[in-house]
């Protein structure tokens, strides 16, 4: 059974494993991967989000690069054959020109991450700039409702945060201490 | 303990300025553009883990399950005593573990679910997918009653938690019928023409 609390997000992507979406539930985000016949849930509650992280990302202008050159390739022989050969190679170069005017005009790729206490996970559902933005200005207002005001002097004890040694994954224990 | 937000990508710290900034700045580590927002729960201590307070009187309301330990409230679904520690709060509910795990399991609590299967998309499969290959085309007569029968099991079953509309059960019922009709006339042909040839 569906459930209508849910609101659609900003942002549609696709994974390795398959398209994503998110959703605003009541007190949560609502990450959903489509995996085949299963869909995976992640929640991140509106309380527990630390911070929303979006990085821009090459993948945009190397999709524009590969639908540009196979464009060229293809409209390229186009000037020299007749009529039947221009249409062939028109047809056969329409697909990636549809690809690149699409993909220029949704605008500049990113990663999108949302940060909690125990995890900072990907959002493959914000895969653009523009929705990476719209997200925000949905969302921030909804989690800092959720979360109240910060704790004051908030500045200084966020400056002290950012400037400490981050705690690197992955990193051996110190032994024989 | 708190830990600084870094970026992603290299875990260089990212500076605070850049929580209050409206556009994209070049990460200190890797210089990719990197947009952040921080919140408060980012200078929140994490709460110490409760275990539940040990009886110290006689005649002191006891755990359900841990007879050692004081009872903190009642489950608001069977009514057994819990101890702080077997207090599982959930949207404003106070519930004992195997009320929770029996909740889950009967599909009626959805806070906890990970995972469901997209029945819809199996049927809708079923039906389209030995059509669409052709050289499994034969295989129809069997997968199109195979496919009607997921769809009327999993119309009924749990979806998707997100908004879902049924459409994709409906299409796999209108295809499967459309491939059942298709090989009832196949066969009456064959009936027809053979009595015809006979």
């Amino acid at each position: 059974m569906s459930n209508p609390s849910y609101q659609k997000l900003p942002g549609r992507g696709l994974a390795w494993s398959g398209p994503s979406r998110v959703w605003l539930g009541e007190d949560h985000v609502l990450l959903v991967l489509t995996r085949g016949y299963l869909e995976v849930y992640r929640r991140f509650f509106l309380n527990d989000i630390q911070a929303l992280i979006v990085l821009r990302t090459q993948t945009g202008k190397i999709w524009n690069g590969v639908c540009a050159f196979f464009s060229a390739l293809f409209l390229w022989p186009a000037l020299a054959l007749g009529e039947t050969g221009t249409i062939i190679t028109l047809s056969l170069a329409a697909p990636f020109l549809a690809t690149l005017l699409i993909n220029v005009l949704r605008g500049p790729t990113c990663a999108f991450y949302i940060r909690t206490a125990v995890q900072t996970e990907r959002v493959p559902a914000v895969s653009r700039v523009r929705a990476a933005e719209k997200f925000i200005a949905r969302v921030e207002p909804l989690v800092k409702a959720a979360q109240g005001e910060w704790p004051e002097p908030f500045v200084p004890a966020l400056a002290t945060l950012q400037s400490s040694q981050p705690v690197v994954a992955g990193a051996p224990p110190v032994l024989g201490l | 303990m708190n830990t600084p937000v870094v970026c992603p990508e290299c875990a260089a710290p990212v500076p605070v300025e850049f929580f209050q900034g409206l556009r994209f700045g070049p990460c200190l580590g890797c210089n990719t553009p990197l947009l952040a927002r921080a919140f408060p729960a980012l200078l929140r201590q994490a709460p110490q883990g409760i275990s539940g307070e040990r009886i110290t009187e006689a005649g002191q309301a006891a755990c359900f399950y841990h007879p050692g330990k004081t009872a903190h409230v009642p489950c608001d679904a069977c009514g057994r005593f819990i101890c702080a520690l077997c207090d599982v709060e959930l949207h404003g509910q106070h519930l004992c573990p195997s009320c929770v795990e029996s909740r889950q399991r009967k599909g009626t609590l959805t806070t906890f679910e990970s995972r469901r299967v997209l029945w819809d998309n199996i049927a809708l499969s079923v039906a389209v997918l030995p059509v669409a290959t052709v050289f499994l085309a034969g295989f129809s007569m069997v997968t199109a009653p195979a496919a009607i029968l997921l769809a009327v099991f999993g119309w009924r079953r749990p979806g998707s938690l997100a908004p879902r509309s049924k459409i994709r059960f409906v299409l796999a019922i209108v295809f499967s019928l459309l491939e059942i009709a298709a090989w009832v006339a196949f066969f009456y042909f064959i009936s027809v023409s053979g009595e015809v040839f006979q």
